[in-house]
Formats: structure tokens, sequence, C-alpha cells
């Protein structure tokens, strides 16, 4: 017996009818406004729990336990599903599924997944949605690497720099993805005190990005600023924009150049 | 075709004690039968009442309100 055909006993009404559409929800409701034990639309029905009495209750747990176990139905929290649905939404998105599909076999696992929901954060906050619970609940899940990675994607990395740096260490011969791996747990790793530069950052903003980074880096006691760059033309802007830079460093900073990927530490006091 | 009922969050301890569960002490979904036993998330953990989203097959898995468990189950369901 169907579980439309349970309610129907339950209730002693024929519901068959009403579920016209495959879009057509069953929702467990409990309304003090609603009076009556069922509403239904083309698009819900409505059974309010608070209106049933107590055997009726009884009828209606057993049936859902029933149905369970005979595979019919899954249950599903309201506002839990509103936001399924919206993660099924934003799934379809094809820069979203290129960035997923990209990634995939070439970071862990684990970030891969920690990257899923960053990208869904991201969405979210751009449609100006309420991020904060959705970040607690990555950072929850995947620790600081899932802030880490969070900031990355916020800020665009995932498209510019990360996958520049994999396009650049790809071109060597003796490539591996545990190469790029071991530096992708690197930068996510030490993301809050870098800088990473790519095309897409020009002089200006490079000289802005470090300023403010060491400002900030200052109040809480850090001392030092890492900044990779990949390509020729982005490994001279740094030299450059740090040549500029250097009143307000404590000592020469170190450079280290390998396969095209360039890190500077920059020590202040 | 199997269908989702959804639920309001105030009934979830009535959805759970149609499933034999109930909350013990700390606030965490137990077996009913086994007030030892704690029920387990597909990632095995604890799942307290307040982030009790709902049950999915499997045989029976309780799912996390939780983003990054949301995004997990929105796949079960292809």
């Amino acid at each position: 017996m169907s579980f439309v055909d349970k309610l129907k006993d339950i209730f002693k009404v024929d519901m068959r009818g009403w579920f016209t559409t495959k879009k057509t929800q069953i929702i467990i409701v409990n309304n003090p406004a609603q009076k009556t034990p069922f509403v239904h639309s083309e698009q819900n029905l409505k059974i309010n729990f608070l209106a049933l009495d107590s055997e009726v209750k009884k009828q209606l747990q057993l049936a859902l336990k029933e149905a369970f176990d005979e595979k019919e139905v899954d249950l599903l929290e309201q506002i839990s599903k509103e936001r399924v649905e919206d993660i099924k939404e934003k799934s379809k998105n094809p820069k979203t599924q290129e960035i997923l599909e990209f990634y995939k076999g070439k970071i862990p696992d684990d970030h891969l997944k920690a990257l899923e929901a960053c990208l869904y954060l991201r969405s979210v906050f751009l449609e100006g949605g309420n991020i904060k619970n959705l970040k607690l609940d990555i950072i929850k899940r995947f620790g600081d690497e899932g802030r880490n990675i969070s900031s990355l994607c916020s800020a665009g990395y995932f498209e510019g720099y990360i996958r520049q740096v994999y396009e650049e260490m790809s071109t060597t011969s003796s490539f591996t993805n545990e190469d790029f791996k071991r530096y992708f747990r690197t930068i996510v790793r030490i993301s809050p005190f870098a800088i990473f530069v790519s095309e897409d950052k020009d002089k200006d903003e490079l000289s802005g990005e470090i300023l403010h980074k060491i400002s900030v880096h200052k109040n809480y006691g850090v001392k030092f600023l890492a900044i990779h760059g990949i390509g020729y033309k982005n490994i001279q802007k740094i030299r450059k924009v740090v040549y500029d830079l250097h009143q307000y460093f404590d000592s020469e900073p170190e450079y280290e150049e390998k396969s095209g990927i360039v890190l500077v530490k920059i020590n202040f006091k | 075709m199997k269908t989702t009922i959804t639920f309001d969050k105030t009934l979830s301890k009535d959805i759970l004690f149609a499933f034999g569960k109930e909350i013990d002490a700390e606030g965490f979904i137990i077996v009913s039968k086994s007030p030892s036993e704690r029920v387990l998330s597909p990632e095995g953990g604890n799942v307290a009442l307040e982030e009790f989203a709902g049950i999915t097959q499997g045989s029976e898995l309780f799912i996390k309100s939780d983003l990054p468990s949301l995004i997990d189950f929105s796949k079960r369901l292809g």
C-alpha cells in the first residue's frame, strides 16, 4: 500500500487525485492557526500535526515509518529542504561545474569537498544572502583549511592564481599531480599570511595589498609575509614592487624561484 | 519514485519517535530501545537534535543540517 493510500485510510479521504504532478509536496506542519487536519493545493498537501488527535498522530507516524521502510519516502526538515533545493540549483552553474571538474583528482578529496561548499557559499554571498552560519559549517567540518579555502575561493584564486600554477607546473616534463597537491596544501596552509600574484593584479594593487597585509599582520603580532607569483611577468612585477617598498621591511627580502614560481619572504618590525 | 516528505523543525522529536528514536540528556539522538546507542550521521558522528535535518535510506541515515552534509545529501537525491 502506498503512502498516499495509507493517508486515505487515516483521514478517510481519497487523496490520490490530489497528486497530479510529480512536484506536489507533502509537508507536515505545526500550525496553531490551521484548525483543519490538512490543506491541499496543486503544489502541496499540508498535514497539520498539531490539529490531529493522538490516535491519528500515531497512525501517521506508523505510516511514515512503513513508507520509509518500503523505500518510498525520505524525510527532510523544511529549512534544510529549501537549502538542498538551492544547492542543487546552484550546482548546475556551468562555471561551478567547470571549476570542480578541473580540480577533481588534482587536489585532495577533502579539499575538493571544501571547495564545493565554498563555491556554494560564494554564490549565496553574491546574491546578498547571509553566509555566517554556512561559513561556520565549513570551518566546523574542514577546520582552518576550510576557512582558508573559503578565503581563497572568494578572492577568485581558484580561477586565477592556483589554476595558473597548475598549468605552469604541468608543462615541466617531471610533473606529477602529487607535486601540485603538495604545493596546493602549502597554499592552503599559508594563505592567511600570503599574497598570490597573477596577471590580473597590477603593480598598484599589489603594492596596496602588501601594505595592507603588513598592517593587518602587525596587529596580530605576525612579522612576516609571503608573496607567491608565477610566470616571468609576474615575477618581475613582484621584484619591482618589493624593491619600491623596501623601506617598510626589516631586512632584505628572501627570494626562492623554482619551475616558474617565485616565493618572496618579507620580514618587518 | 521516492518522495521527500518535509516536516516542520518543531516536529523533529515526533518524527524521530516514529523511528524508535529519542533524545538523551546531552541532546543527542539515541535508539529508544538501546539508550546507550547514539545514531550516526553518514560521516560517522553523533547527531544532536538541533542539527537534525532528516532521515534518508541506508538503512537509516540521519542527515545533519550543516552545509557540507546537505551538499552530500543533495547528490544522493540525484
